[in-house]
């Protein structure tokens, strides 16, 4: 029992001072190389920095903090005699961060002078976006900086996730740093691209191995939604319309009667029925007035009120449909992009 | 039936009217000069005397919802057939009516005509008087013979709309009539026994307000059992002003509902 407990107190023990040591692990490592590269004990430095530069994850140290291990750790193998092997370690800190560079106040000109030799022929290029952010198509742009170790050339291209290339962004020389905007939209600018795609930033520097980032960017669409259109005015709010055909007849019987009653006048009002030839003007008259409001009612509708108001009602609905299609096709053109970045990968081949 | 009792009569049948003509709800006025040409026939066992001329004249009439009212005068001169004489030829009226139904209309009051003829007008005063049954005239009085006919009318009146268009000036109306004399004086001895007649016509308005029209009437009175005819006919065109009126159609009815907003998006 007692032996047990003992060993409880062990493993609680263990698993409380376990974690902030874990934690705490990789910049410790770094301080401490430091320290032991002021002491002027670089075998005790290079191992205590090459720890620290080799933990991964969440205590892996930020890249600012790699760039600076690095660079101690470039001056303690040179001081080492190890020059390749200085070498690398510069060119370590270089892929932290490309514009790390030694300081002269800390470090003699033998290791500045090293240093940017390898900088000379190493091309590493760094990536900043911001995470997640939103544009609005057609005005705005999605920018993104590139810093560079080293004046060489770069191409900075959309790719889609099968591979090709969606739009072409940059290709040209980038010297310390180098802002490039893109509008969303594909190389023809057409359309704007939207789904899963990569930015892809190629270094191809005169000599020394090539270098690619591939950053994944997921694009999404952001549209308004559309107002309703109003409904067309139903045929109950409309107001009645004669019929074309019984008032054009009304007109023509109009006139025949009243011409009738021109031509037979004598023949109802005097005893002898003889009346001037000249009543037949007046009949003729009415006659043929009645033929054409036939036609001309029948061709044009009759009850121009109401055929007024049904034509106020239908311009009226059309004026406001007219207005819900602009505001629609405004909401419509002011679509946004929302573009989320991924994590940075990185390739490298020899260029040489 | 004298002409107190007639008035009577028109004044309580337009006051008593029915409102069935509400929808004339749109005044309606004319106010015009016409020329007229005027053929008047004389027809007696025997003999047949005619004259014509040209006769010019003013009138006007106006539609208030279902009362009506028209008035109207005419002078000139007519030429016997026969001769070169002249009769001098003066008209005028004035009515007062109801408009019944749209197309309808019904009116009555007084039209007074006068004939003038003068013993030097060619015509033969002794057979003209011999005609209107009028004593021979003493020594020293004068030759000239005035007939003056006051006839109480009763008309209708159908009018109706033949084109009318709100995006055109233009509109064109007909109308018929027909009257009766209810009471009728002549200051001739001869027994009238009864006058009627009738018109007919077209309004066609060219172009707000100026309108013009032409009429056909003619009217006959018969005097002395029938043996005497007095027939007189006109063809008048008239250029005036025409202001209101529009067919008579159906008037629009507002559109009040309110619309739903549902549905139709669009895509």
């Amino acid at each position: 029992m007692k032996r047990r407990m003992c060993a409880l107190l062990t493993v609680l023990f263990a698993m409380a001072v376990a974690t902030p040591a874990r934690g705490q692990t990789a910049a410790d490592l770094m301080q401490r190389g430091v320290d032991a590269y002021r002491s002027l004990e670089y075998e005790a430095a290079s191992a205590l920095l090459r720890r620290a530069l080799a933990v991964e994850g969440d205590a892996a140290l930020p890249d600012s903090a790699r760039a600076g291990a690095g660079i101690y750790l470039g001056a303690t193998e040179l001081f080492r005699g190890q020059t390749a092997l200085a070498r690398n370690a510069f060119r370590l800190a270089l892929m932290a961060d490309p514009r790390q560079r030694p300081d002269p106040l800390i470090f003699p000109p033998d290791v500045a002078n090293t240093f940017e030799e390898v900088r000379q022929i190493s091309a590493y290029v760094r990536i900043a976006v911001p995470p997640d952010t939103t544009i609005r198509l057609r005005s705005e742009e999605y920018r993104l900086r590139l810093y560079s170790s080293a004046l060489h050339d770069v191409a900075v291209h959309i790719l889609h996730a099968d591979g090709w290339v969606v739009s072409v962004l940059y290709e040209g020389p980038i010297n310390d740093s180098l802002d490039v905007r893109w509008d969303g939209l594909n190389t023809n600018h057409t359309s704007p691209v939207t789904g899963d795609v990569a930015l892809r930033v190629t270094s191809r520097p005169a000599r020394g191995e090539a270098r690619t980032l591939r950053m994944p960017l997921t694009i999404r669409p952001i549209v308004a939604d559309t107002a309703t259109l109003p409904p067309p005015p139903s045929d109950t709010l409309m107001v009645r319309g004669q019929s074309r055909i019984m008032p054009a007849v009304a007109a023509l019987a109009a006139g025949l009667v009243t011409g009738a009653a021109a031509a037979v006048l004598p023949t109802i009002v005097a005893e002898d029925g003889r009346g001037g030839d000249r009543r037949f003007i007046v009949a003729g008259s009415l006659g043929m007035a009645g033929v054409i409001g036939f036609f001309a009612r029948r061709d044009s509708g009759v009850n121009t009120e109401n055929a007024a108001a049904n034509r106020r009602a239908r311009a009226e609905w059309q004026q406001e449909v007219a207005a819900v299609r602009d505001a629609n096709a405004q909401r419509r053109g002011d679509v946004r992009l929302r573009i989320e970045a991924g994590a940075v990968t990185t390739s490298e081949r020899d260029n040489r | 039936m004298t002409s107190l009792r007639f008035c009577v009569l028109i004044v309580a049948l337009v006051v008593s009217l029915p409102q069935a003509a509400t929808a004339q709800s749109r005044p309606q006025f004319w106010v015009g000069a016409h020329g007229r040409h005027v053929s008047a026939r004389t027809s007696a066992p025997g003999t047949i005397d005619g004259s014509s001329g040209f006769a010019w004249g003013a009138d006007g009439s106006g539609r208030w919802y279902h009362l009506s009212m028209r008035a109207g005068y005419t002078q000139g001169s007519l030429e016997h057939h026969a001769g070169g004489a002249v009769r001098e030829y003066v008209e005028g009226f004035a009515h007062i009516g109801a408009v019944l139904l749209p197309f309808l209309e019904v009116g009555a009051g007084p039209l007074i005509r006068t004939w003038t003829s003068s013993g030097s007008d060619g015509t033969n005063p002794s057979i003209l008087r011999v005609q209107l049954g009028i004593p021979p005239p003493q020594p020293s009085s004068s030759t000239d013979i005035t007939q003056r006919w006051v006839l109480w009318q009763l008309r209708g009146r159908f009018d109706a709309p033949i084109y009318d268009s709100e995006e055109s000036a233009v509109a064109i109306r007909g109308f018929a009539q027909g009257w009766a004399s209810v009471n009728s004086e002549v200051n001739v001895a001869n027994h009238l026994d009864s006058v009627r007649g009738g018109e007919a016509g077209i309004i066609v308005r060219l172009g707000a307000p100026v309108a013009l029209r032409m009429t056909y009437a003619i009217d006959e009175a018969r005097l002395s059992g029938g043996r005497r005819r007095d027939t007189v006919e006109t063809i008048s065109l008239a250029l005036g002003l025409s202001v209101g009126g529009g067919g008579g159609e159906r008037p629009a009815q507002p559109v009040t509902a309110s619309r739903a907003r549902t549905g139709n998006h669009e895509p």
